[in-house]
């Protein structure tokens, strides 16, 4: 009686620990929600920023942390670019040098590889696109801001231009006629074309969805991994294991600045290979 | 966390149609301008290289080519030169060797001249010493005729001794 009394004693003192232990982490996952997800509330040195609410035509068009994200890295990129252009010569030189760099592999490796010369026109948009991304995905480092790519509206509000710009290009440069006899491979068997022009829709909506997908998950998952990271020192409560998590969140932090630049690459590079592959469905 | 909300979607089309707007007109062009110039004067300074370099090395060739030629001429003429010398030189001694057996000739004949005329004077004047000393000796015993006589004799044996 005595050892039943015990063992229940025990259940409900291993019962309240895991309690414990649940809300703590409770606790800590929204604690890392609540960097990653979106809100009317712009933290700034502790202090909370409340942005406007307001909608047009009944969409809700409030102004959130990753609109403020999205203006900031616009503004940026206008002021150093914009500064860039200024010091790019004939003779280059310091920081032109860097940027070059970045403005001919673009130029070259995501747009003229797939395009040859007659991709010169997509060239500013593939630019822009490139840049805007890894700022915003390179923002996201950077204390005091948000990731505005982890947001999947934002990423899928980048797909959508993609999306648009594959069909319209297709459009542009084969004819309606030929943009939906394009849709399909060509040379397939008559009697396959049930089948393949609901899969090869569904393609052309798939890819843009895996474009936005792609980016979110990446600038989610390693944004969550640091936060986890970092939230291990706060759950366990100690200073013995600071050293480990900084460590690694530094060096995840390295990662993060390389798959920041990959992202923004694979996204134009795609982008940039889909528009050829409607407007050159030969190749 | 997923509810249906385009806002943010819109923002960012908006946003990335403005931005491109303006990063097209104030960066894109002027900096894509600018390296097309580049890479096109890269391009042309290289090709302008390449043709210097085929033009140096043609007229490299050239000059080499005429540095050989130079080379056949001289030797050629220095050949002439040493020929034409041989020639010369050989002429000259030809020459100076009959010269100088003309005037050893001359010089001899003008000897055996002179030795003749120096004879004959000497003949002459011993001839009137002779007859100076033997005409005082025997000035009157001895008349014309036998004195041509004897003369005559001496003279002739004067002439054998000779």
């Amino acid at each position: 009686m005595m050892n039943l009394l015990f063992l229940q004693e025990t259940i409900q003192h291993g019962q309240k620990i895991a309690q414990k232990a649940g809300e703590h982490a409770v606790e800590q996952s929204n604690w890392i929600l609540r960097h990653i997800h979106d809100e009317n509330v712009f933290e700034f040195f502790g202090k909370e920023i409340h942005l406007p609410h307001f909608s047009l035509f009944g969409i809700d068009l409030s102004v959130t942390k990753h609109v403020v994200m999205l203006w900031f890295a616009a503004f940026l990129l206008i002021i150093i670019l914009g500064l860039g252009a200024r010091k790019v010569k004939l003779i280059p030189k310091g920081f032109a040098n860097l940027l070059e760099i970045l403005i001919m592999f673009v130029r070259d490796e995501i747009v003229y590889v797939n395009f040859g010369k007659a991709g010169k026109p997509f060239v500013p948009f593939f630019l822009s696109l490139f840049f805007y991304i890894m700022f915003l995905n390179l923002l996201g480092l950077v204390p005091f801001c948000s990731t505005a790519t982890a947001n999947i509206r934002v990423t899928g509000g980048l797909a959508f231009i993609s999306f648009i710009l594959i069909q319209a290009s297709g459009i542009k440069q084969n004819g309606l006629g030929g943009y939906l006899k394009n849709i399909v491979p060509p040379g397939l068997p008559i009697w396959l074309l049930p089948i393949m022009v609901p899969v090869e829709i569904i393609g052309m909506f798939a890819k843009p969805f895996a474009l936005a997908i792609r980016l979110f998950a990446n600038m989610t998952g390693g944004h969550t991994v640091i936060f986890v990271l970092i939230g291990m020192i706060i759950t366990f409560k100690t200073w013995l294991v600071v050293p480990p998590p900084i460590l690694m969140a530094a060096i995840l932090g390295i990662l993060e600045i390389f798959i920041a630049l990959l992202q923004s690459y694979i996204f134009t590079f795609l982008t940039s290979l889909f528009i050829s592959l409607t407007m050159f469905p030969e190749h | 966390m997923f509810e249906v909300n385009p806002g943010v979607s819109i923002w960012t089309i908006v946003i990335f149609i403005v931005l491109l707007i303006i990063l097209r007109k104030f960066a894109w062009k002027p900096i894509l301008g600018i390296l097309e110039e580049r890479e096109n004067r890269i391009k042309s300074s290289l090709e302008m290289a390449d043709q210097v370099k085929t033009e140096a090395t043609k007229s490299l060739n050239q000059y080499r080519k005429l540095i050989e030629e130079a080379k056949t001429e001289s030797i050629k003429i220095m050949e002439k030169a040493e020929k034409e010398g041989e020639k010369v030189k050989s002429d000259i001694i030809r020459k100076a060797n009959t010269e100088a057996e003309n005037i050893l000739t001359k010089a001899q004949k003008e000897i055996s001249i002179q030795k003749e005329q120096a004879l004959e004077e000497i003949k002459k004047k011993s001839i009137e010493f002779s007859i100076d000393i033997a005409s005082k000796l025997i000035a009157s015993v001895i008349t014309i005729d036998q004195q041509k006589k004897l003369t005559d004799k001496a003279l002739k044996e004067i002439t054998k001794n000779l």
